[in-house]
């Protein structure tokens, strides 16, 4: 530029800042190569000077900046910039290789706010992140193990004890572990209590955990292990605690519920929701089986977010607010979870405000990384950033299908990545969008063909939508041989899924299940018997033909979760077992199959046989009268019993009453106390006195139940007095330890 | 208006102009994919467009400046003309692109090959502001580098090898601003909740202001050889 020239210098080179900042911002801010992240993350580990290379690249971009400001000159400055950002990309990585280790503890669990003590130092509430340094401040090693106020260990003489114990302080050296290299397995070596023992007599650190005041117990096992990359290493330790007091506790809720005919008081609902983290997931499995707890769930999930039975759309818009406001904080989103059932209820009553808060998350910028981990009972999702927001609300979408958000979710989803909340759309476009979406998939090759194959069978197990079901059992059928050892695990997802859901043909699952389910045949067995069609018997004898021995598992399953639908099969199997052909022996299962099926072919085959010769009548009341079972549908059998005239009969029979347990087998019971029969007397006394034991039984827990929910006594309270155990030197012994 | 300049600035952006067009009018009916602002192609041809409108608009041959900048025209009316007529030629790029996505003539074309069609017609829609925003943002920078270009230069100059520098430099930055940005955009949106989106309409503000403003003072002092 002609030096003379009388224009203005200092908006030209304003400009040109302007066009450049990109490239400013570029050296100063990008993830692996930009100079402040790089050294945010040298300060945030503590050590500021770790690559003093930094400060001058920072120099050198503020020069690059003030020269262009001074001087109109490009050459200079841009090469300045430019050898900034080379040198400082080529750097980055090569400059301190420290590393340092920091704790993520019960992230990402269905069940947070742990408290996590590690040698009696309350290090927080779970999630818990801590570094190393601020662990090692806090905590200090303790030389000798410490004394058990409760330990829960097998008394027989197995030589690994330990390795199954569940302990009150259990230790884990965790920074040790994971620092050793080469790591000394023989140090952490378990395989029999000789070795167990030695391990807990090296261990420095001992870790406790409660929850609302309830003593957790902890396998050594399962502790957790170690991730992460680069300088900072994260170890991320899940320990599987059992709170022993949580079957008890909800053991006694749930009579009380009962006592209140599934109407929940406020007392009781403002008990559960304190101890809620305790009993939730428990009391969720048992409404699932039992439809006459879901008032009780949903008035739990309304009382949690204040919700009414017909909530406005401005409460909806609150809880909808809360729920993710909650997702956020805990980095994860647990199905099932009070806030995975609140986004149902208002899903279903106002969807406006979950695709509002949708599309307003969703051009969040994508990035980062995605997590789950689950069990049978929950799946806990995570993600990375603030799209970790977005999970509650693809969760609602998924089961609600607003349809205002149909055609975006078609765009959205063109690469795959958001076809599971499409899936469910009672759409007929999606039948030729999900078919060539599976088509691309199969058809890719690469070495990442076998994950993406699992993901979509994973995705095919939440895709509830009879228009694509053909297409997707296609996919099952022809690709789950393929994926490696995950596909099998998510094929039986896809069944379990379908299996008595109304909106799929159980006939024809039966069958596809038979002819077509790439699995095998001992899985079948698990499945069939499950579904509640009388054509799965067909399917299920032809698949027990090739081994009746088989049968008794199939009548195990059919003990604990009777299928009306399957009573043919039961019948069939009582008279397999009473052929020539049968085992050889009773099971008690074919009596729990008998009385819970409880069908009228069941009844008919058990009057048949009552009304047939004595000893098969007698052969049958004794295989009725084995097993504990209490069944008052069976009260039809008593008029039977009664009209029982042969005193070995009587006999036999009288051990019924307390197992029908109603009113009317008492009365019998009343009688026969009086007979003249000086042994079915005792007999039926005996059955009286069951009754009134267990109605003393019933005011005893009625009145504990009452205690614990207004507080009176603690849910640890309702454990038996604990086993203390103390360190002799050599192993863990029984002693006198205060609680 | 100044008719014989508008002639003259016609005459030498359209043809290449045209043939920009008709490339993006051509891939927009011939490709597969589904349109959003991620499309590279569609990014680098409105670059190419921005790029080529400054070029053809306000680049002069020696003889044609001496010509124009004699004429009885103020300096200012002639930088505003020419740069309402480059906002003007973008602005119909952009109404081409929307009358044939929101006539859903990809519709037609694609609806029995992608099973996407017409649920997505609309939501096509999306490139116009990424498109828009390249083609302004590269324009209003070339536009700035070409006028700041011909300030005027020594003619006796020992260093002449030091425009080449400038030049390759100049290309550098442009070719990295854009991937920059987006990398940018991503950073800093992590933690306030700026969108990639914003920070692009940010940039592209501050640029075309600043270049316009720059530009014009470029313009009125520029040098002409007689």
């Amino acid at each position: 530029m002609n030096p003379d020239n009388p224009c203005n210098r200092k908006l030209l080179n304003i400009t040109l800042l302007v066009i450049l900042s990109p490239l400013y911002a570029l050296v100063l801010f990008t993830p692996e190569v930009g100079i402040l992240r790089n050294l945010l993350v040298c300060w945030s580990q503590g050590t500021p000077f770790a690559a003093p290379l930094l400060y001058v690249f920072l120099l050198g971009c503020i020069a690059s900046v003030a020269w262009l400001l001074w001087r109109s000159a490009l050459v200079g400055p841009i090469s300045v910039l430019l050898a900034t950002m080379i040198i400082s990309g080529v750097v980055s990585g090569y400059g301190d290789d420290t590393k340092t280790y920091e704790l993520l503890i019960g992230a990402g669990r269905p069940m947070l706010g742990i408290d996590v003590f590690c040698n009696d130092v309350h290090l927080g509430k779970t999630p818990i992140r801590i570094s190393e340094a601020d662990f090692n401040k806090l905590v200090k090693p303790w030389d000798t193990p410490p004394d058990q106020p409760m330990l829960d260990i097998d008394q027989d003489d197995d030589n690994d004890r330990y390795s199954w114990a569940k302990f009150f302080y259990v230790p884990h050296d965790i920074f040790d572990m994971n620092k050793q290299w080469p790591p000394d397995h023989r140090r952490y070596s378990r395989h029999n209590d000789e070795e167990t023992l030695k391990d807990l007599e090296n261990s420095k650190y001992w870790w406790r955990f409660e929850k609302d005041g309830c003593i957790g117990l902890t396998r050594l096992s399962n502790f957790g292990g170690g991730s992460g990359g680069g300088n900072l290493i994260t170890i991320e330790i899940n320990p599987s605690v059992s709170f022993l007091s949580a079957d008890d506790h909800l053991g006694l809720l749930f009579f009380q519920l009962e006592q209140d005919g599934y109407e929940p008081d406020q007392a009781w609902v403002n008990h559960f929701l304190k101890f809620k983290d305790l009993l939730f997931l428990e009391f969720y499995t048992f409404a699932q089986a039992e439809k006459k707890l879901q008032p009780a769930l949903d008035a739990l999930v309304r009382s949690e977010f204040k919700l009414s039975v017909t909530p406005s759309e401005s409460d909806c818009q609150r809880v909808v607010d809360e729920i993710v406001k909650r997702v956020h904080t805990d980095a994860c989103f647990t199905v099932p979870s009070f806030e995975s059932l609140a986004i149902d209820m208002v899903a279903q009553a106002h969807a406006q405000p979950i695709v509002d808060r949708f599309l307003e998350l969703v051009d969040l910028p994508v990035g980062g990384s995605n997590g789950r981990a689950s069990s049978d009972k929950w799946t806990s999702y995570r993600r990375s950033g603030p799209r970790v927001q977005l999970l509650p609300l693809e969760y609602a979408i998924k089961k609600t299908t607003p349809p205002q958000l149909f055609d975006r979710l078609v765009y959205m989803s063109r690469g795959g990545e958001y076809m599971d909340l499409l899936g469910n759309y009672p759409r007929e476009e999606l039948a030729s969008l999900f078919s060539q979406y599976l088509r691309n998939i199969e058809q890719q090759g690469g070495r990442r063909r076998d994950w993406r194959i699992n993901e979509a069978l994973r995705m095919c197990g939440q895709v509830k939508n009879p228009l694509l079901e053909e297409t997707i059992r296609r996919f099952v059928r022809e690709n789950a041989g393929q994926g490696h050892g995950a596909a099998k695990h998510h094929v039986g997802r896809f069944i379990e899924s379908r299996i008595n859901d109304p909106a799929f043909d159980q006939r024809q699952l039966a069958a596809w299940i038979f002819h077509w389910a790439p699995l095998e045949d001992r899985v079948k067995l698990g499945y069939l018997p499950r579904i509640q069609d009388p054509n799965a018997y067909h399917y299920l004898s032809n698949l027990l033909s090739q081994n009746e021995r088989r049968r008794e598992d199939v009548l195990q399953q059919l003990s604990v979760r009777p299928n009306a639908a399957l009573d043919r099969f039961v019948v069939d199997t009582y008279n397999w077992y009473e052929s020539p052909r049968g085992p050889g022996y009773w099971s008690t299962s074919v009596t729990y199959a008998l009385v819970r099926t409880d069908t009228e072919a069941v009844r008919e085959l058990i009057k048949e046989k009552w009304n047939q010769d004595a000893k098969t009548r007698l052969r049958m009341i004794r295989h009725l009268s084995s097993g504990d079972w209490r069944q008052a549908n069976m009260n039809w059998l008593v008029p039977m019993i009664a009209k029982l005239s042969s005193r070995i009969e009587r006999g036999a029979a009288v051990t019924l009453l307390s197992r029908i347990d109603t009113p009317d087998a008492y009365a019998l019971a009343e009688t026969w106390a009086t007979d003249p029969d000086a042994d079915l007397a005792k007999a039926a006394t005996e059955q009286l006195q069951i009754r009134d034991q267990r109605a003393a039984q019933q005011q005893q827990q009625l009145a504990r139940a009452a205690d614990l929910i207004v507080g009176r006594i603690k849910p640890d309270d309702l454990l038996p007095s604990p086993t203390a155990y103390v360190w002799n030197g050599t192993k863990y012994a029984p002693g006198n330890t205060p609680k | 208006m100044i008719w014989p300049l508008l002639k003259l600035d016609l005459r030498k952006a359209l043809p290449t102009y045209v043939v920009l067009l008709a490339v993006q009018v051509g891939f927009l009916l011939i490709t597969r994919d589904i349109l959003d602002s991620s499309n590279v192609f569609f990014m680098v041809l409105a670059l190419a467009q921005g790029w080529m409108l400054a070029w053809r608009i306000f680049r002069d041959a020696p003889n044609t400046s001496s010509f124009l900048f004699s004429r009885p025209w103020s300096r200012p009316r002639m930088f505003w003309q020419r740069w309402a007529l480059a906002i003007t030629l973008q602005a119909v790029t952009v109404l081409f692109i929307y009358g044939i996505l929101v006539s859903g003539t990809r519709t037609l074309i694609f609806q029995r090959q992608l099973p996407y069609f017409p649920m997505v017609e609309r939501f096509e829609l999306s490139i116009l502001w990424p498109i828009s925003l390249t083609s302004v943002t590269t324009f209003h920078i070339i536009m700035f580098l070409i006028l700041w270009g011909r300030l005027g230069y020594n003619p006796g100059s020992a260093r002449p090898w030091q425009g080449i520098i400038v030049k390759i430099a100049l290309a550098f930055i442009l070719m990295t601003f854009i991937g920059s940005g987006h990398i940018v955009g991503a950073v800093a949106s992590e933690g306030p909740r700026l969108r990639v989106g914003d920070l692009a309409l940010i940039y592209a503000v501050a640029v075309a202001i600043m270049c316009t403003a720059a530009s014009l003072n470029c313009h009125k002092h520029m040098e002409i050889e007689s």
